[in-house]
């Protein structure tokens, strides 16, 4: 799980979501995210452009969407070095359904998560969210971070989609992001 | 069971009765004067008081849901979908509860046992609702029609997700069970203040 220690707002969906994936059998790793003070410990660093497509096309990158790129690179980088599959989290993801071991078996890399009723949006309806939860094998993971471009314009939630789509799929009923509007979210968009 | 108020209860045992139990005669002797088959004034019945006492499972939550009825039933029943109770139980769940559903196919003395033990339910308006009503079950009722008002008074009622304050109201409430549990409890403690003087001929928690 990609969590900020210290950040009182991370560390509280910390704690509320870890038990649902603990009751999903799930030994959970907790690794510190990259933010905005820390980038320098970024596994290479990015070189970002105006975003490309989306409701913020034009516009620049905001401190908190690198650091998710940075964070997400990390968990790349970690998971390329073992033998075993990783699901990647965010630190807001709860586990609502059982995984298959079949599906982590058969795929290199599972979207599973969406956002939905408990999201910050829900008028925008059931959609994926292909940072919140990932299943990634070591040899994509390897991938994403030798294919990563030499301009960045797009956010990393659009990276993610792509590989899960080109080599592997979405069931993304497994989890949903939560927001809750009393503690609000670590990140900004423009 | 005891009654109170108007309606004074006899219960006699008949067997091969030839009673129209479909057709208005399920309370026979008991029906209000114009003869509709729901009780006259409070249809407040409480089991024996032995029931209601019994120790409770802090992390046992008893649930029904719509999903396994087999037959038609009013749409209100369904105001909140399966999307919602794809939410509710992983975050019971993940509030450390263990989530006991109860179905048509339960057993009934499964279904007493679970009720009378657990911290609390959250179902829709049916099935078992009287069981939980008079145990006074702290309660949470989902269904959009002010009846679930009389069948479950001491529950706290959610009716649709367009009447609430937000539509992810009630998965709200569930998300911080741990500071709102205590007004599940206040309601349902309120109906036995009430109603423990008539049934019982003392007062609560005395």
């Amino acid at each position: 799980m990609i969590f900020l220690e210290g950040n009182k707002i991370s560390e509280k969906y910390k704690s509320i979501v870890s038990q649902s994936w603990i009751n999903g059998g799930y030994s959970l790793d907790y690794i510190q995210g990259i933010t905005p003070d820390t980038f320098g410990d970024a596994v290479k660093p990015l070189k970002f452009g105006k975003k490309r497509s989306g409701r913020n096309a034009g516009k620049d990158f905001t401190e908190t969407e690198k650091a998710i790129w940075y964070s997400h690179m990390k968990m790349w980088d970690i998971t390329s070095r073992k033998a075993s599959p990783y699901i990647i989290i965010e630190h807001d993801v709860m586990l609502l359904e059982h995984i298959d071991r079949i599906d982590i078996e058969r795929y290199n890399i599972l979207g599973l998560c969406h956002n939905g009723l408990l999201s910050k949006n829900p008028h925008r309806g059931y959609r994926v969210s292909a940072g919140g939860a990932y299943m990634l094998k070591n040899d994509i993971a390897k991938k994403m971070l030798d294919e990563l471009p030499d301009v960045i314009t797009t956010n990393s939630d659009a990276y993610i989609h792509n590989y899960i789509t080109r080599y592997g799929v979405f069931k993304q009923s497994h989890s949903t992001q939560l927001y809750l509007p009393d503690l609000g979210t670590t990140i900004e968009h423009d | 069971m005891y009654g109170y108020g108007k309606v004074k209860v006899e219960v006699e045992n008949i067997f091969n009765t030839n009673h129209d139990f479909l057709n208005g005669q399920l309370h026979s002797n008991i029906d209000r004067p114009s003869g509709y088959s729901v009780l006259q004034g409070p249809n407040t019945w409480l089991f024996r008081e032995q029931f209601l006492n019994v120790p409770v499972h802090e992390k046992l939550v008893v649930i029904w849901r719509t999903k396994f009825i087999s037959s038609t039933y009013p749409k209100f029943k369904d105001s909140y979908d399966s999307s919602y109770w794809d939410l509710i139980i992983p975050i019971l769940k993940m509030k450390g509860y263990t989530v006991m559903e109860v179905t048509h196919r339960t057993p009934i003395s499964e279904v007493f046992y679970l009720i009378s033990r657990c911290k609390f339910v959250v179902a829709y308006n049916g099935m078992y609702h009287y069981i939980s009503k008079n145990l006074v079950k702290p309660m949470i009722v989902l269904g959009d029609s002010s009846i679930i008002r009389t069948h479950n008074p001491q529950a706290r009622h959610y009716y649709s997700p367009k009447k609430d304050v937000t539509e992810r109201s009630v998965l709200d409430f569930l998300l911080n069970i741990e500071h709102n549990y205590h007004k599940l409890e206040e309601k349902a403690v309120t109906v036995k203040s009430k109603i423990y003087p008539i049934v019982y001929g003392k007062k609560y928690g005395v």
